[in-house]
């Protein structure tokens, strides 16, 4: 009881400990002294708790929360030891959503405060660690073997007409010969199999190799045609010479063919893979045909046909796995342009049933099945749990992905990769589980994060960040920065001083001359350009005393299309101010690496928001709107016109001619630029008193807006009502209590569009960033499909049991200050999505009676609102 | 005023986009509450031709207001939006013209109906209490009564229904407007009267009443005693030892002459009373206690029923502000301390409503005429300044053509 921890602004953590004088006895005792010492330094603490043992939890408002050891000793001069990190988003302060080429998205957050400040890069899909690479083009096909060892040592590289053998040892490679190997021909196939024996298929034969690769046993050649593919198991193997089926049988030093047939078409592509892992041997068979776009099950060892599944595809299937996910056995098939198509398999009677389509890449795609463990092998937590022993599919493409199984459906996480043309497995000594990926430009070696999570990287700044936005032309990101002298620390050097190139901006303008202190501040505002790849600073630009950068915007003005400019709105804030009654915008231009101050323009406001809007600047100073021209000759802004009226407009956003803000506490307000007056005109608002923190766009009618209390707001305009003020008034459409803070919408989700015959359209999601670290992502749904989600909804709520027994009405209904409502026209995706885990009979009882709006009955069946759900599912 | 200093707005705005602030709308609305000035571009469509005697807005969306003129006529305004150039459409009247059940003296009380709109209560002097139905403007019930009565209030909890009625023979009316029952009468007041009856805000059984005798009297509807409690104007709450706090006896006057207004505090542990000596009291309910706030002389003229509006911030108990209707102005104090904010002015006759709208934060006042007053200051001049510019000129009709377009909309609206 007289040891505490404590921990300062900084994140420095301190043990105080109290002496007592113990000559009193217990009855009464006096403190003698007390003593502070520093164990070392964490993220900045918002509470901490003692667990035991040592180990102390850290729990960060600002930073990732950490479980910590404490030291007897210390090491590298800490009394501290983090065992654990906790990645926490909070406070997403702005954000914005960059197209990378052919990998999808990715949101950049501004995260954290004080030392704790960082921008995040989160993408879907999973992400690649890299161990070692090695420069190969031209890759057909790679297989990993174990010769003379239990661990992966050697990689089996295809080419065009020949073979290559790698031996890995710890981080060394080197190229081997073993003569048993044939390396004068293209493998089709490799692996070990029984009694430490070797299978090689390549296109002239089948050999079969001993003695640690040594010897060659027993070599099989067709004499009259190539072989053109091949599979195997470790006691299995069928190959194909155009339309010939051959079937063998492996043993020791034995490789017997026990039968063979011809088909109608030539053989795209067979497997032979035990449908149970533990198992050595497989009764069927699954072949993929040409011209006939078919596949085929056969009966093994007769080769009797037991299905014939046309695929109604106009392109050849790629590659075929017979697969078990969750005790139910698959056969997935690739096609020549991307799409995968699946069916659940009766091992029984070998027939196919339940056609699923998903479309991934574009170009052919090659299936792999991995285990699980090979991916995820520091899930330390779960090392004994069965789940993460399951197998999963890589899908190799131009969006490659990993197919697993979660709640016996099948879930496509992307692998954040260009593109990958075959992969293998490697479970390595050195390495531990990793994967080996071709890519076009050559071979990694690496590991693989957890499947289905967003994948999050992080930058750390040292100082936070404000405002983000992103400049195209130059692959940069421009931060608005502000160091604060009390969060300082001796580890984190903040990124404004990192910058290459240091600028100090100066003004002009006398009002702003006359009022700013001389003397340095504890607070410094800087303006730093990030290179989009390395990260690295570039520029800084420190701004005056007291001024603080509220706005950044990139802008290519229509009387200038020769270059785009950076666009930064700043105030000069004194505490004992209502609000700021001076600020600025400065106009940079930025070009291959230089930055230049082009002008600046004084404001009587605080310019919260800015952007780009029709070649000119549209800025949402104080309580009105303004657009500025750019004029290049006289190389200054000219305001155009202005919209008044309001208390502090917070953000702006457009769409065609169309402008929508929010303001302070006067909800949202829709406004038109009319082009020819060059004037704004009111087209509607919302007449209710709201404290908004953000507003979008959904589409030219629909907007959405977030409430101070933690609710969200739609509204609709009615352009074609006759009567004027139906015309002016937005119409509240949905209500609903989100329990987060919302500071930021974009356009925009993480997810590209992935199947052509997806009814959802992923058009309209919106992005949402709220103070707490939550991301949500917003989508219009079509009338009926509201229709039906919604009594979904409802019979949901009924069933599933909620947290804490808050009915799931009472947490969802519109509460903010001084207004309750019920909530509305929101569906609750996460509600939704439980009825996926639902077992069947639930799920079919549950939507028998489905009511809609009026009491008109809802016809649906399980299999058309699973479907439903779960491409809503795959979108975020 | 240093009291009602906020940060500035930007750092503010910070701290939320941080997390940092959570009682973000309550500091903004204080920065507003003590600088109020006319909003000289609201205006509402004009209807009363007699002066206004009383006003009442809507609990549940804070919208729709109430005003009952002296000559027993009744109209509605939507105060919805609060924009800065705007005038306010009226929702529905009852009068003479539109409607046979009006009432034909002065309107004295006017309420909603606390937890929805669909329902108001209007008192006049012709001696009746009627309910509306709002959505037809269909009178649903009425009450007669055989004395003058004054003032009429009904509890803002939940499944309240009973009215309080006070009389002018001293008479304490209940009406329960569930079963029509209006039996029920507490004679609490002297023959003198009562001019004012108001419940508690969180108990619907206890009320206060003040009468013509200066008596501040509270009484439990469950109890058969008339009273339990009488506020004495020298029961006073003071550190000082030396001066004994009078406890209340049956001669207890809260003002030396007639009460002309009560109002608890959105606290609900306060009360102001304001009496025709000219005083405003600041009374703790519980246990009668005076509180020695000196607001200084409040004259009151001749206005019988003074309705003074109080605003008090949620995070900060202490940031309470009163609008007190005094002559032609509108006087704003702190209530803790006594102190005299400022003094809003733009009334020509004696003002006798404020009523404080919480969710727009703006101030309503009437006399003859209805005054909405706000924190604009800044955006009138930016905008009459914005007006003069003669590049703007043009806008300036047509938000003008707008006005007039909206008239005639509500004219059409009226006469259907």
């Amino acid at each position: 009881g007289c040891r505490y921890l404590l921990t300062d602004y900084s994140g420095k953590l301190y043990l105080l400990v109290l002496e007592r004088d113990k000559r009193n006895g217990s009855s009464s005792t006096t403190i003698t002294d007390i003593k502070l010492d520093l164990l070392g330094e964490t993220s900045m603490c918002e509470y901490i708790t003692y667990l035991d043992n040592g180990v102390t939890f850290i729990g960060s408002r600002f930073g990732d929360s950490q479980l910590i050891r404490l030291l007897p000793e210390p090491q590298n001069g800490s009394h501290l030891e983090i065992l654990e990190s906790y990645t926490n988003l909070a406070p997403i302060v702005d954000m914005c959503v960059v197209d990378l080429e052919r990998q999808g998205r990715q949101l950049i957050t501004c995260s954290g405060n004080g030392k704790d400040s960082s921008l995040r890069f989160i993408r879907t899909g999973i992400g690649i660690h890299e161990h070692a690479s090695i420069d190969l083009r031209n890759i057909k096909g790679i297989w990993a073997l174990k010769i003379d060892n239990h661990y992966d040592n050697h990689l089996v590289v295809a080419f065009f007409d020949q073979t290559r053998l790698f031996h890995l040892q710890n981080d060394e490679i080197e190229e081997v010969e073993l003569s048993g190997f044939d390396f004068q021909h293209q493998t089709l196939f490799c692996a070990n199999v029984i009694s430490d024996q070797y299978l090689q298929i390549t296109t002239h034969s089948i050999r079969l190799i001993g003695n640690n690769g040594k010897d060659l046993l027993i070599e099989w050649k067709n004499e009259q045609n190539e072989i053109t593919v091949g599979s195997s198991n470790t006691t299995q193997c069928v190959c194909a010479s155009g339309n010939q089926l051959f079937y063998f049988e492996i043993g020791r030093s034995s490789l017997t063919e026990i039968n063979k047939c011809k088909l109608p078409y030539n053989i795209a592509c067979l497997d032979v893979t035990p449908l149970n892992p533990q198992e050595e041997r497989t009764s069927l068979c699954v072949v993929g045909l040409w011209t006939q776009i078919s596949v085929w099950i056969y009966r093994l060892p007769t080769l009797d046909v037991l299905h014939k599944e046309p695929l109604t595809s106009d392109t050849l299937p790629r590659s075929v796995v017979m697969i078990t996910f969750d005790s139910q056995p698959y056969v997935v098939i690739s096609l020549a342009d991307g799409p995968i198509v699946y069916y659940l398999l009766d091992t029984e009677q070998g027939i196919l049933y339940e056609r699923k389509k998903v479309s991934l890449g574009t170009k052919p795609t090659t299936l792999t099945v991995c285990q699980r463990t090979d991916l995820s092998p520091n899930s330390t937590s779960s090392s004994n749990d069965p789940s993460t022993q399951r197998t999963v599919l890589f899908a190799c493409s131009d969006r490659p992905s990993v197919i697993s199984s979660s709640n016996t459906k099948l879930v496509f996480s992307a692998v954040n990769l260009r593109e990958i043309v075959c992969m293998c497995s490697f479970h390595s000594e050195y390495y531990g589980a990793s994967l080996t990926l071709v890519t076009d430009m050559g071979l990694i070696l690496g590991r693989i994060d957890d499947i289905q999570k967003l994948h999050v990287r992080s930058l750390v700044l040292g100082e936070p960040a404000r405002r983000i936005a992103f400049m195209e032309e130059e692959k940069a990101y421009i931060i608005l920065t502000q160091y604060m002298d009390i969060f300082r620390t001796d580890n984190i050097t903040p990124i404004s001083k990192q910058a290459h190139q240091k600028i100090d901006c100066t003004t002009t303008i006398k009002n702003i001359n006359d009022i700013i202190p001389p003397s340095q501040n504890d607070v410094i505002d800087s303006i730093v350009i990030l290179d989009q790849h390395t990260h690295e600073a570039r520029v800084s630009v420190r701004l005056l005393n007291r001024e603080e950068a509220l706005s950044v915007c990139v802008i290519t003005f229509a009387d200038d299309l020769s270059s785009s400019y950076i666009a930064v709105g700043t105030a000069i804030i004194f505490e004992d101010e209502d609000t700021p009654k001076v600020g600025r915008v400065i106009l940079y231009r930025y070009k291959s690496g230089h930055l230049n101050m082009v002008t600046e323009k004084e404001l009587n406001g605080a310019p919260h928001a800015m952007l780009a809007f029709q070649g000119k600047l549209l800025i949402a100073v104080g309580s009105s709107i303004r657009l500025y021209k750019f004029s290049p000759q006289n190389h200054e802004l000219i305001q155009l016109t202005q919209y008044l009226g309001h208390i502090d407009c917070l953000q702006v956003k457009i769409k065609d001619d169309f402008v929508l803000f929010n303001d302070l506490m006067k909800s949202i307000t829709v406004l038109r630029y009319n082009t020819d007056e060059g004037k704004f005109e009111e087209i509607a608002h919302d007449v209710q008193p709201q404290w908004t923190m953000a507003c979008e766009f959904f589409d030219d009618d629909t907007f959405i807006c977030a409430e101070d209390g933690g609710n969200l707001i739609s509204c609709h305009k009615d352009s074609g009502s006759t009567k004027e003020n139906e015309r002016n008034v937005l119409k509240e459409l949905g209500l609903c209590h989100l329990g987060e803070n919302i500071n930021v919408f974009r356009h925009g989700c993480l997810v590209t569009q992935q199947t052509a015959e997806s009814s959802i359209s992923v058009d309209t999601c919106t992005l949402m960033g709220g103070v707490s670290g939550y991301i949500g992502l917003l989508l219009q749904l079509t009338p009926s499909l509201y229709q039906l989600l919604m009594s979904v909804q409802l019979a949901l709520a009924e069933y599933v049991p909620s947290v804490g027994k808050i009915d799931h009405g009472t947490w969802r209904s519109f509460e903010s200050d001084g207004r309750s409502d019920v909530s509305c026209g929101f569906v609750d995706g996460d509600l939704i999505e439980t009825y996926l885990d639902l077992p069947k009979s639930v799920q079919q009882d549950l939507i028998i009676d489905l009511r809609g709006e009026n009491n008109t009955q809802i016809n649906a069946t399980v299999e058309e609102l699973v479907k439903i759900i779960e491409e809503l599912a795959r979108i975020h | 005023m240093d009291k009602y200093r906020v940060p500035n707005r930007a750092n503010l705005l910070r701290a939320r986009e941080y997390g940092l602030e959570t009682s973000f709308i309550h500091i903004e609305q204080t920065r507003r509450l003590a600088d109020f000035t006319l909003c000289k571009y609201r205006n509402l469509t004009s209807y009363h031709h007699s002066s206004i005697s009383t006003m009442n807005l809507d609990q549940s969306e804070s919208r729709y207001l109430l005003s009952g003129g002296s000559n027993g006529h009744i109209c509605c305004h939507d105060m919805l939006p609060s924009s800065l150039v705007t005038t306010h459409p009226i929702v529905f009247q009852i009068d003479r013209n539109s409607n046979r059940d009006h009432h034909t003296h002065n309107i004295c009380s006017l309420l909603w109906y606390p937890n929805d709109n669909g329902l108001f209560v209007t008192l006049g002097l012709d001696k009746k209490l009627k309910i509306w139905d709002t959505n037809q403007v269909k009178m649903v019930d009425e009450y007669e009564f055989s004395n003058f009565a004054y003032s009429a209030h009904m509890p803002s909890t939940a499944n309240a229904s009973v009215i309080a009625v006070a009389h002018e023979n001293g008479d304490l009316r209940l009406i329960d407007i569930r079963s029509g029952s209006d039996s029920h009468v507490i004679h609490s007041h002297t023959k003198k009267g009562i001019c004012l009856v108001k419940w508690f805000n969180n108990n619907p059984n206890l009320l206060a009443s003040g009468g013509v005798d200066g008596r501040v009297l509270f009484t439990d509807v469950r109890s058969s005693r008339a009273h339990y409690m009488s506020l004495d104007r020298d029961n006073i709450l003071t550190n000082n030892e030396q001066i004994k706090s009078r406890q209340t006896t049956v001669s207890s006057v809260a003002h030396h002459r007639g009460v002309k207004s009560l109002e608890f505090l959105p606290d609900n542990t306060h009360l102001l009373t304001v009496g025709a000596d000219d005083l405003m009291y600041l009374w703790n309910v519980n246990n009668g206690q005076r509180l020695l706030v000196n607001y200084g002389p409040i004259t009151t003229n001749n206005v019988r029923i003074l309705t003074i509006a109080c605003a008090q911030m949620k995070h900060d108990r202490t940031k309470s502000v009163v609008y007190v209707p005094c002559g032609k102005y509108v006087r704003v104090y702190d209530i803790l301390t006594g102190q005299r904010l400022t003094t809003l002015s733009g009334h020509l006759m004696p003002v006798s409503t404020c009523i404080y709208n919480r969710l727009s934060v703006e101030l309503y006042s009437c006399s003859d005429d209805i005054l909405v007053w706000g924190a604009v200051k800044k955006q009138q001049e930016d905008y009459e300044i914005s007006m003069k510019n003669p590049e703007r000129r043009n806008e300036a009709t047509k938000t003008l053509a707008q006005i007039l377009n909206r008239d005639q909309w509500s004219d059409d609206e009226d006469e259907d």
